[in-house]
């Protein structure tokens, strides 16, 4: 179902869908690996809706959404290192999981407004799947902030300001993103949707009764042209099976 | 012509009827299961959203996905074209995944619904909230992990006769 796209719009939501790809593909990494068996179900059930997320955007750039999504060049891939990143540490894939969530319900909010009526329907669809994911992520949240463990508790904190200046790089725009708000095809700048986001966030810290200040937290933007540090070896663990038989319906 | 698929059981067929050609189709969807509940058709389950079947027996199908990732939507799409390669006066098939409407439960037929909780212990919660336990009957089916073997499915106990419940969602 490639749609016409404005080489904007196509930008736009080549770097949305790599990050969903990327996500999804780190979440799976808890399955059979989670701390007990509802929170591997957890972690899968949310990869698996990360990973249809690309797919339903992947459809609007390619006929052949596998090859696309797996076999393309590192530097051609748009994804942010937040998204990218290996978190070797179950505290480290909530938060992370947290902080990408709320940008994403923004993405999507930024999308479902959208002047093409195809992308405003997947948004629509996809931003109600998110609703389970910013649950799962407040639950667990909430009551390791609530509990009386102060050493989990402060690793909780001491991961939040660790991983805070890496997610910034989530709203490095496209490199058309003004075009495309001024075609209509998304409706919010990067720019824009990061002063929610950080609103958002330091208002679920206070509500956690964490003390932590998100506008001192700094961190560079990034860049989508470049790929981080062990997303070769990412890459070429996602292109094990592909890789058996690249010309196969799998 | 396209009709939509009468979702709710009481509703009245329309005045004009199905041609006989989109009849058959109707009849075959029926036959075409859910790969995870093999005796349950993807009518049933609110999955088939239009039909359009033509004068010259070229047949469209829009189904909506449960959720986007989920796994099975590759295997359904396959067992409708070759549920409906078999119908006779058919030239070619078309299905689609619609990215509208957006599934929800409330699509489930009656029917279908009662399969689920007596065949696979699969039960909907209830406007009020309450899950009633498919085993024994009690309401004081309680939840236990938002998340689920598969993603629409979440985990539920029943504390009366201590067996494991699923909840679709």
């Amino acid at each position: 179902m490639t749609s016409e796209l404005s080489p904007a719009a196509a930008d736009y939501l080549l770097a949305f869908a790599d990050d969903e790809h990327m996500i999804g593909a780190r979440h799976t990494a808890w399955i059979g690996m989670g701390p007990f068996l509802e929170e591997d179900l957890a972690f899968c059930s949310i990869a698996q809706d990360e990973l249809g997320h690309a797919v339903a955007l992947y459809e609007f750039l390619t006929d052949d959404v596998d090859r696309f999504a797996l076999l393309r060049k590192p530097q051609e891939y748009r994804s942010c290192a937040f998204a990218e990143l290996e978190c070797g540490d179950w505290v480290d894939a909530l938060v992370r999981h947290w902080l990408y969530d709320r940008a994403e319900q923004l993405r999507w909010e930024a999308l479902s407004g959208s002047a093409n009526q195809s992308i405003s329907e997947v948004a629509v669809r996809a931003e109600r799947e998110e609703s389970f994911h910013r649950a799962h992520a407040e639950s667990f949240m909430s009551r390791i902030s609530a509990s009386n463990d102060t050493s989990s508790i402060s690793k909780l904190s001491e991961a939040i300001v660790r991983l805070l200046p890496v997610a910034q790089g989530i709203w490095q725009p496209s490199d058309r993103e003004e075009e495309a708000i001024r075609e209509g095809f998304a409706t919010a700048s990067s720019a824009s949707m990061a002063q929610s986001w950080n609103s958002m966030i330091q208002e679920d810290l206070l509500r956690w009764g964490l003390d932590i200040d998100v506008s001192s937290s700094t961190g560079a933007l990034g860049s989508r042209t470049e790929r981080s540090q062990g997303f070769e070896r990412l890459l070429a663990s996602l292109q094990e099976v592909i890789n058996i038989d690249p010309a196969t319906a799998w | 012509m396209t009709i939509p698929i009468d979702l709710d059981d009481s509703t009245p067929a329309p005045p004009m009827g199905p041609s006989p050609l989109q009849h058959r189709v109707h009849k075959a969807l029926e036959q075409v299961t859910d790969p995870e509940y093999p005796d349950i058709s993807i009518v049933d389950l609110g999955l088939v959203e239009q039909v359009t079947a033509q004068e010259n027996g070229q047949v469209l199908v829009g189904l909506i996905p449960t959720f986007s990732g989920c796994p099975a939507l590759a295997m359904i799409a396959k067992d409708v074209q070759t549920a409906l390669g078999s119908v006779p006066g058919i030239e070619s098939v078309d299905v689609r995944w619609l990215t509208s409407p957006v599934w929800s439960t409330d699509r489930i037929t009656a029917s279908a619904k009662a399969r689920l909780s007596s065949d696979y212990t699969v039960i909907l919660r209830h406007k009020d909230g309450t899950l009633r336990c498919p085993v024994c009957g009690s309401n004081a089916v309680a939840d236990q992990s938002m998340a689920g073997p598969t993603r629409c499915r979440s985990l539920a106990w029943c504390p009366s006769c201590r067996n494991p419940v699923e909840v679709m969602r």
